[in-house]
């Protein structure tokens, strides 16, 4: 007479999955980004922040296409340029497959987040630690609609049809709404936030860093 | 600006919260999982004693076994294991009590059908073999519920039908039908028998075993005639859903998965996977009631009135409730799939069995308290607190408006916009789904090499990196996941999923993870997942990998 889990045996509820995931990666973040006064300040930032990207695709995938990774992207590469955008779209893609599932998906995936990463450091989505905001709003949700497409094409195989493709993204419409929607929620509340941190750390990296010897000679 | 991350961050959690708590475990109730198998007909309790049958596609050394456990503790008094019966046991235990006619006298038993022919008296004490008598096999034998006829039992067997006597199971009548049958119970009347088979042949025998027949339809007849002071209604299943005929009058079209209907005084209860409906025969037979509810399986009837009906959906459960009025659902705590009715004891005991094998017992207090806190609609237990988050996310977005602060007020109404998309997105998806679903006609996939038996039936292709491996001749599963979880177990191939708030996803066949897998019904592409993905009755499902 016990009280059993099934005859699948036991089980973490995608909840409690989400709560360890969210506690590992919350301490890898915060140990990846102390101390901050060191030589390798830009490095750990960037790391920091591709981890939290890739983070919030592992944190979020019980929520289906709620992706935050694609506002992160055009943010990235509004504020740090579109080779290190593009290299962080690539990284946190690449970092999160590992958990969520590597294949050839992931080409079209990094490839997709890259070019939205791009699409950022085009745009002036970001000048200086202000955020366009109506501008960032638009292109986010423009290019996850965009991205979803161009990831379904990794499903179009040589016996496929046109037509059979096209019902295939006619079925997925729910879903670009809701990552439309979702990239718009994260610009809002995440891209202010995101693009002056960048901002403050990066202005930092850029003051001289006085040693005791210069404060001698300055002295 | 870290203030207004935390509050995402915590919004977010918020979000997870699960949907359901579920019940916890009453002090007087008890749980037992029994082992790798079904519960697809309804636990008996006599007296102290809860029976319970298991049933499944068996394989290497599993196999069906009938249980006996303590009504009040939950200890198992006996058990009974079938060598033989490998198939989807689906005949529903029959208590007989001890008595004496012409053929003999009788202890108390339990009769029990299989799906390898046999039908077995068991000792109710102790579980021990009483007799044992066989019937005909064509893939399946016993499926249907049996009934008593005074000192014999009638069996509904896979081609006819035969009556044993209670004393020693001596054959007392046989009687051989054309067509098959499965799951098709008899009804003991003043004429004799009546039975229906898979192809819409209403039978009736007298006791002398004569035949007369009359065809109902193009169909299946899945329960036992229930026979009214109008004629014999049948709940025709047809490839289009499912049709109710009054003395071989149509009376009403209804959904798919038509129910065991219940004869309760001159109503019928009857259900779909649509609806629960009532039928008033007083007069002449009319639907009285319907409510929308999914149920398959059987209907049983509460001593004080209320009617329960199975569940057949990943919440599980048993609604109870009149057709035509608000149907609640009583949970569990292992709730899922569910197709077997609720055994009731004479205290207000009552005995539950889901499809995980799970048996739930609640003694008389515990049901009655459990009833306030654990009946609930499900519907409403799951909207609940999204409308609680939903309504929180208004009162801040309502709160910063009145702080003139605008701009976060939208930032919340953008959240609270987000929060309803993803709530109502399985629901929308799955309606788009089959909107863009029914724009495409299905190319078929059958391979004239296939027997011809299998022509009509479900049939399943595992396309694995070691070979194909088909398996036809199932009936009756509704979807996807459903029918890969049986045909595997019979073709033992070992199946690894995981579960998503999308559905189950298969992860490896035989532990060939490939690049994912993906499946076709009749060649054609699901636009949802095998959870969701429904099946007809000619089915050809393909699993290969993506």
């Amino acid at each position: 007479m016990v009280l059993t889990d099934g005859v699948h045996g036991p089980a973490l509820a995608p909840v409690e999955l989400l709560a360890i995931n969210m506690l590992l990666i919350t301490i890898s973040f915060f140990l990846l980004c102390r101390p901050t006064h060191s030589a390798k300040r830009e490095i750990l930032v960037l790391t920091s922040i591709t981890a939290a990207a890739a983070a919030s695709r592992i944190l979020l995938e019980p929520f289906p296409n709620v992706q935050p990774l694609t506002m992160m992207c055009l943010v990235m590469g509004a504020t740090l340029g579109a080779r290190r955008g593009m290299a962080f779209a690539v990284i946190a893609t690449m970092v999160s497959n590992l958990v969520l599932s590597h294949g050839w998906w992931t080409l079209f995936q990094a490839s997709g987040w890259a070019a939205i990463a791009f699409a950022g450091s085009r745009l002036g989505l970001v000048v200086g630690n202000v955020v366009e905001m109506k501008r960032l709003a638009i292109t986010a949700v423009i290019v996850s609609v965009l991205f979803d497409w161009w990831v379904s094409l990794s499903i179009f195989t040589s016996g496929m049809t046109i037509s059979e493709f096209g019902i295939y993204i006619l079925n997925g419409l729910p879903f670009d709404a809701l990552h439309a929607v979702a990239s718009l929620v994260s610009a809002v509340w995440i891209a202010p936030w995101l693009a002056n941190l960048i901002f403050e750390e990066t202005l930092q990296i850029e003051e001289p860093q006085v040693s005791g010897e210069a404060d001698v000679i300055t002295a | 600006m870290m203030k207004r991350s935390i509050i995402l961050v915590g919004l977010l959690f918020c979000l997870l919260i699960p949907l359901s708590t579920g019940a916890t475990e009453e002090s007087n109730s008890w749980d037992v999982d029994l082992d790798n198998g079904y519960i697809s007909t309804k636990p008996i309790i006599i007296e102290d004693q809860v029976i319970v049958r298991t049933s499944g596609f068996w394989t290497g050394e599993d196999r069906p076994h009938v249980y006996s456990y303590d009504l009040h503790e939950g200890t198992q008094n006996w058990k009974y294991r079938s060598n033989t019966s490998t198939q989807h046991d689906m005949s529903p235990l029959l208590h007989v009590e001890a008595g004496s006619g012409e053929c003999g006298n009788w202890d108390e038993m339990i009769l029990v059908g299989w799906t390898d022919g046999k039908v077995t008296a068991l000792d109710i004490s102790d579980g021990s073999l009483v007799w044992s008598a066989q019937t005909e096999v064509i893939t399946w034998g016993v499926t249907g519920a049996m009934a008593l006829d005074s000192d014999v039992v009638v069996v509904p067997t896979r081609k006819g039908l035969s009556t044993f006597c209670l004393d020693g199971g001596d054959l007392e009548l046989r009687v051989d039908l054309s067509e098959l049958g499965w799951r098709n119970g008899v009804t003991v009347s003043q004429v004799g028998y009546y039975l229906g088979n898979e192809d819409g042949v209403l039978n009736t025998i007298s006791r002398q075993g004569e035949i007369s027949n009359t065809s109902i339809g193009d169909g299946k007849i899945r329960h036992a005639p229930i026979e009214t002071t109008n004629g014999i209604l049948i709940h025709l299943q047809t490839s289009t859903g499912s049709e109710i005929y009054v003395n071989n009058e149509l009376l009403s079209v209804e959904g798919y998965s038509p129910a065991i209907p219940l004869k309760v005084g001159k109503m019928v209860f009857l259900a779909t996977s649509s609806h629960v409906i009532s039928v008033d025969c007083e007069i002449n037979c009319s639907i009285e009631g319907r409510t929308n509810y999914h149920t398959n399986g059987e209907i049983v009837l509460q001593p004080d009135g209320q009617i329960w009906f199975p569940n057949n959906s990943p919440e599980g459960g048993w609604g109870t409730g009149l057709p035509g009025s608000e149907i609640t659902t009583f949970h569990t705590l292992l709730g899922t799939y569910t197709t077997a009715g609720p055994g009731f004891g004479t205290n207000g005991e009552l005995a539950l069995g889901n499809d995980n094998g799970v048996l739930t017992v609640f003694s008389s207090n515990a049901a009655s308290d459990s009833s306030d806190v654990e009946k609930s609609k499900t519907e409403e237990s799951n909207l609940y607190l999204n409308q609680a988050l939903i309504l929180l996310l208004c009162v801040a977005m309502f709160y910063f408006q009145i702080q003139k602060n605008n701009k976060m007020a939208t930032k919340v109404g953008l959240l609270i916009l987000l929060v309803i998309m993803i709530t109502i997105l399985p629901d929308i998806s799955n309606t788009w789904s089959k909107e863009i679903g029914a724009l495409e006609e299905p190319p078929g996939d059958w391979d004239d090499s296939w027997p011809d038996e299998w022509l009509g039936t479900q049939v399943m292709v595992f396309e694995l990196p070691d070979g194909e491996l088909v398996v036809g001749g199932f009936a009756d599963f509704e979807n996807v996941e459903d029918f890969t979880d049986a045909a595997a177990a019979q073709l033992e191939v070992t199946v690894a999923k995981e579960s998503y708030d999308i559905g189950d996803l298969v992860t490896s066949f035989n532990g060939y993870e490939a690049d994912g897998w993906e499946f076709t019904i009749d060649g054609k592409r699901s636009s949802v997942g095998m959870t969701e993905a429904e099946l007809a009755e000619d089915s050809v499902v393909r699993w290969s990998p993506a």
